[in-house]
């Protein structure tokens, strides 16, 4: 009988070891303030701005250990970019975020197209949705901020431009460009846009935005990845955004539930990434810690997705975990910050420090989407220390 | 997860059938089979009651852990597919009967164990152990029953059913826990 009772506890604890260390890791969240957040977003600042040139391009990407800037550009990233700067500037009032947002549209409209009926960022000759989107979104933002009337007639422009864009169901080309359409679908465009119009609705209320915004919203909640050919659900922050930022008026329960879904996408991003350590047996089993820019998509995912859940009671008890997500996710992604104690042994610190890197290699959107998330991470954490 | 799919859950994962056919053909006697009750549905308590503080102790969020129970679910339901008969466990005698093999290894098997802990986070510790002790009842009266040759294939059959409805619930479980924040 002992030989019989040995043999099962034996199982019982190699299948606990194997459950343990290669489906259930601990997830590891290092405890942080709100200070510290702000802290490292505004290093996360610093390194955008000091790599912005006199004419408002951002520092594209940096590898360190070869010492090399990445020579490449993306119109879509620095709209990004320019958009999560005026975030940072709302949320924690940094002027240098502010001034290096507006120096970042000051690029963007040197080449504006004026077609007529719209008007739109034009890089290269055509006309891409996923850059005007963004940097629609960063005036957004900013208006609605700043409450500067300046760029108005810009926004509707390119408001417009995005509504010539959209499909009748909703669907939304990526492109334009002189000549016939060519159809055609962005693997984020479509949420860049819907969110873009979104935020019009904010600042310019009644004008029929959100309306255009929540069409889009509905097909990508219930047809895009059918109709653009994807196997599986695309885990969107850019729709989580778009929900967030409808009025309640158009809080529909198939977007609310489209919220739910997509905050249980963000969730899972998360506590996988919670527990990867890329030391060890962990490395074998879980890989490096992800890309930042992954880990920041789902954390400012999330973290829009909270705004909408603290005022909507049918989302009401998601609350809980999503501010446990965005704290964990804020805990663990400054510790992987490089610090200018980090970066000091390196040829080029000032490209090091304030960044995230992923195997040695760094891009403006690792900053971009890790500091938009870290921005979502301060109004909970306020009001966890503030009891 | 509703009530009725926790009760589902915990019943297969006791798998009365199964179970039962693990046991001698005779019917056990009744002490060591309310030994064996209460010891395998206290050990249930204890687990469902411990859950919170494990699994915090361990940093596993809840929703993650649904995951790894439904792994187990699913290697457990497998399993019964292969092997429908558990293999003979000698039985100490008297009333520690129920300690070895009813309490464990029958009651006590690894996917009550993993759902135990698992399945907490859903519908709290009472109803899941409410949900266990329903299963363990009915394998209390089976056990209270001889089993003849045709009876056990019948049992084998239900067993390997159960089984089948382990797979799925480890499969529901680990969708949930993906899909919860």
């Amino acid at each position: 009988m002992r030989r019989r009772l040995a043999i099962h506890l034996s199982v019982l604890t190699v299948g606990a070891a194997v459950l343990r260390v290669a489906v259930v890791p601990a997830e590891v969240c290092p405890p942080v303030t709100a200070e510290q957040v702000v802290v490292a977003a505004e290093a996360a600042i610093g390194w955008l701005v000091a790599g912005q040139d006199p004419s408002g391009r951002f520092t594209y990407g940096y590898h360190r250990g070869e010492d090399r800037v990445n020579p490449s550009y993306n119109e879509a990233r620095h709209g990004g970019v320019v958009m999560s700067l005026y975030q940072a500037h709302a949320a924690i009032g940094s002027e240098a975020a502010l001034a290096a947002a507006d120096l970042g549209v000051s690029y963007a409209i040197r080449d504006l197209f004026d077609h007529g009926d719209w008007v739109a960022w034009s890089p290269g000759g055509i006309v891409p949705v996923g850059a005007n989107a963004l940097l629609l979104a960063g005036l957004a933002v900013r208006r609605a901020d700043t409450g500067d009337p300046v760029h108005d007639d810009l926004m509707r422009g390119i408001g417009r431009f995005l509504l010539s864009q959209q499909q009748a169901d909703g669907s939304i080309f990526d492109s334009w460009s002189v000549g016939a359409p060519v159809p055609g679908f962005g693997l984020y465009s479509t949420g860049e846009a819907a969110w873009a119009l979104a935020l019009l609705e904010r600042v310019f209320p009644a004008e029929g935005w959100g309306e255009a915004a929540a069409h889009t919203l509905d097909y990508m909640a219930t047809r895009r990845d059918r109709v653009e050919g994807r196997l599986t659900r695309l885990p969107d922050h850019w729709a989580a955004y778009t929900v967030a930022e409808l009025p309640p008026r158009l809080r529909t329960g198939l977007r609310l539930d489209y919220a739910r879904d997509l905050a249980g996408y963000f969730g899972m991003r998360l506590r996988f990434e919670a527990q990867r350590r890329g030391n060890g047996i962990n490395l074998a089993l879980r890989w490096f810690p992800g890309p930042p820019a992954g880990a920041g998509t789902a954390a400012e995912g999330i973290g829009a997705l909270r705004t909408l859940a603290i005022s909507e009671p049918a989302l009401a008890d998601i609350v809980p975990n999503v501010d446990e997500r965005i704290v964990c996710t804020a805990g663990f992604m400054t510790r992987r910050q490089e610090t200018p104690v980090s970066s000091a042994a390196w040829p080029s610190p000032e490209l090091i420090s304030g960044a995230w890197f992923y195997r040695g290699y760094t891009q403006m959107d690792d900053q971009q989407h890790v500091l938009s998330s870290l921005l979502a991470a301060i109004p909970v954490l306020v009001g966890e220390e503030a009891g | 997860m509703s009530v009725g799919l926790l009760v589902v859950a915990m019943v297969v994962a006791v798998n009365p059938f199964r179970s039962r056919l693990g046991l001698r053909p005779e019917p056990v006697s009744a002490l060591p089979l309310a030994v064996g009750v209460g010891a395998g549905v206290a050990g249930v308590a204890v687990l469902a009651a411990s859950a919170p503080g494990l699994l915090s102790a361990l940093q596993i969020t809840p929703e993650t852990f649904l995951i790894a129970g439904g792994l187990v679910a699913i290697v457990a339901g497998a399993r019964t597919m292969f092997f429908p008969r558990p293999f003979d466990e000698p039985p100490l005698p008297g009333w520690r009967e129920g300690m070895w093999p009813i309490a464990f290894p029958r009651i006590l098997s690894p996917e009550v164990i993993a759902l135990s802990l698992a399945l907490v986070s859903q519908e709290g510790a009472g109803t899941t152990v409410a949900a266990a002790a329903a299963g363990v009842g009915g394998f209390a009266l089976l056990a209270r029953t001889r089993v003849g040759e045709r009876a056990g294939r019948l049992l084998a059959a239900l067993g390997a059913v159960a089984g089948m409805l382990l797979i799925a619930v480890g499969v529901w479980m680990m969708i949930e826990g993906v899909r919860d924040v």
